[in-house]
């Protein structure tokens, strides 16, 4: 069943930081929704809604081993 | 110092003694540099992808990191697959590449192509480096990332003019003291009370064993535990050539023993394995009675594919001598599960080959079972991929995971030569036979003249049956016997292909061949191939039936002819 989840996720802004994220929710097999993003001082502020069949956890764990992540809820 | 020394004196602080790579325009600065450094032997291969692979050999057979390097544009797009192959497997690799002027990049420039947007998926992390005085913490935080955690490739693409810039400030910043991500001492007492409840237990372990470093604490810990044992791909090995519970491969092609006892068991104890769907099959019959132990220093491989009713995060060497410590305490009972599981395995497991009688020739798990009792204890053998890397993986016997070297999540043909070349390189007294098929070494034969190049005494051995024997095989079993595009019966002639590299070659098609054919082979100085010519419709049994439980395992008497329906 597909369910549409939230996450706010902290990053540090390098090179590619938010295709990185975008990648990974895709293979990991969630839809992007909607996706808000603010830069500061060197921290990207992400809001993001999702939508997928799989366990919300499971991406979340992904999430977490990308390089610069520093919170993911 | 610009920015292409400033890389090599990285290398040669970190000891990194061996690279692998091809030059070309972007990268030529770092090739410049190189001149200067003699302590760091760079070894030209034949094609970017043999420098990828061969860095990933030398990595898998040393511990230690593999470097590769390329130049930008089709340079960096032949790494792909060594490099691919590095991150499905979990291979400490650096990847330097050459990138076009910073003020070229976007422009289509010659020989550009978007190397960070084309690897995202392929690497542990990637940095394009757009400042040359942030190339101190990057290299320094490539080489630890790449080696840290659960390892991985790191690609660092370095435009032309960062390479050639000076640096402002050339330090060499210390190392970053590793994180303790450790998470699970509360949780070890409800694993011990669990295997001491359970009457069935089974141990199933990966390759995550290998890459912990933990072999030793892994025989410890199996030797105390004297559970019965599977092991994944990756994992052969763990468990020594001797364990007399240890029932080999899971899986697709696991012996009919392991995957007996996994159906069976009450208690499946998970050791740095991810449950692959090769292992597994379909998960919802994976197992069914047991509940799931599962240790891993990778916290998003818990709860992945099947649920685990205790997850131990953490280091494997300390979790293990824990666990060691209590068992050796407190041993486990469960003798009249392992003797139900050695009777399985003396019954169904590759402990004995099934008795056909088929003349005098040559097949593949008779052959590869001869060449494990005979070869000397210092052989490594790296693997290509299908039906030989099949049934290497089910007839030989290993005896440290570090002496199979094979492409396993990724499943690379043209993996085992140049991996050999690496490894030989890193392990320059060992023996290594790398052991092909013939579609597989046409896959990168080039690199034949590498291993003439650099005098490396590797053994080869192609197991020839003129055809794409795992593909055929499926096609057989699965697809109503409709061969598609599987004949390679216009091969070259092998043995005059080697030689004309200037390596010795011979080729044998009888069994009457065979020892002559392996006492030359051992004997050979230098790198030698052997030539082995199979049957063309010789199958790896057993095998699973793509989208069915391990249960459902088909052998030469159970195969369905025609099959009734395709397969998933």
């Amino acid at each position: 069943m597909m369910n549409t989840h939230t996450l706010q996720i902290r990053m540090q802004a390098e090179a590619a930081t938010m295709e990185r994220l975008c990648q990974v929710i895709r293979v990991r097999g969630f839809e992007l929704l909607n996706m808000q993003a603010s830069q500061h001082k060197g921290l990207w502020d992400i809001n993001v809604t999702i939508r997928g069949e799989r366990p919300l956890p499971m991406l979340r764990a992904q999430v977490d081993k990308l390089h610069g992540v520093r919170r993911c809820d | 110092m610009n920015g292409a020394q400033y890389i090599i004196q990285t290398f040669q602080r970190h000891q990194i003694e061996t690279v692998f790579g091809y030059p070309g325009g972007c990268i030529m600065p770092l090739y410049d540099a190189l001149v200067d450094a003699p302590d760091v032997q760079h070894v030209l291969c034949r094609h970017e992808q043999g420098c990828a692979l061969a860095a990933d050999g030398y990595a898998r057979a040393s511990g230690r990191l593999g470097v590769c390097i390329a130049t930008s544009g089709p340079g960096a797009t032949n790494l792909v697959t060594g490099v691919a192959n590095a991150h499905r497997d979990s291979v400490p690799m650096l990847v330097i590449t050459g990138q076009v002027p910073r003020s070229l990049i976007g422009t289509d420039a010659f020989q550009e192509t978007d190397v960070l947007g084309m690897t995202l998926g392929i690497v542990k992390h990637s940095y394009l480096v757009t400042d040359p005085n942030d190339l101190p913490h990057i290299m320094e935080e490539a080489i630890a990332l790449a080696q840290s955690g659960r390892p991985g490739p790191v690609w660092v693409d370095l435009p032309k003019d960062v390479l050639l810039s000076p640096l402002e400030h050339a330090v060499f910043p210390e190392p970053a003291p590793t994180a303790d991500i450790s998470d699970c001492a509360g949780d070890l007492a409800t694993a011990l009370q669990m295997l001491h409840q359970a009457r069935q237990p089974l141990l199933y372990s990966g390759g995550g064993v290998r890459l912990a470093h933990a072999e030793e604490a892994f025989k410890r810990f199996a030797a105390a535990a004297a559970l019965p044992s599977v092991a994944s791909l990756q994992g052969l090995g763990n468990h020594g050539r001797d364990d007399a519970d240890h029932l080999g491969m899971l899986g697709l092609h696991g012996s009919r023993a392991a995957n007996m006892a996994v159906q069976a068991n009450d208690l499946l104890l998970v050791i740095g394995a991810r449950m692959d769907d090769r292992a597994t099959g379909a998960l919802d019959g994976f197992a069914p009675h047991a509940k799931v132990i599962h240790l891993d220093l990778d916290g998003a491989e818990f709860n992945k594919l099947r649920r685990a009713d205790v997850c131990l995060r953490g280091e494997l060497k300390q979790t293990l001598d824990a666990l060691t410590q209590a068992l050796i305490n407190r041993p486990l009972q469960c003798a009249s599960w392992r003797q139900q599981c050695r009777d399985w395995q003396n019954e169904y497991g590759f402990v004995r080959i099934e008795d056909t009688d088929t003349g005098d020739a040559i097949r593949g798990p008779q052959f590869v079972r001869e060449l494990s009792c005979r070869a000397p204890a210092n052989t490594r053998i790296t693997c290509d991929v299908g039906q030989h890397q099949m049934w290497v993986a089910q007839h030989y016997r290993f005896d440290h995971p570090r002496q199979h070297l094979t492409s396993g999540g990724l499943g690379t043909m043209g993996f085992g030569l140049p991996a050999a070349i690496g490894a030989q390189l890193a392990c320059p007294k060992d023996l290594l036979i790398n052991i092909s098929g013939d579609g597989s070494f046409m896959m990168n034969a080039q690199e034949l003249a590498t291993l003439v190049r650099y005098r490396l005494p590797v053994k080869m051995i192609i197991l020839d049956n003129q055809c794409l024997g795992m593909v055929r095989q499926q096609q057989e079993l699965f697809y109503g016997n409709r061969e598609s595009q599987i004949d390679l019966d216009d091969n070259p002639d092998f043995v005059a292909l080697t030689q004309a590299f200037g390596i010795p070659a011979r080729s044998i098609r009888g069994w009457h061949e065979v020892d002559a054919g392996l006492q030359s082979l051992f004997a050979a100085q230098g790198p030698m191939l052997l030539h082995v010519a199979i049957a063309r419709d010789d199958n790896v049994w057993p095998i699973v039936k793509p989208g069915q439980s391990n249960e459902h395992m088909l052998d030469a008497d159970t195969r369905l002819d025609p099959a009734p329906e395709m397969a998933a």
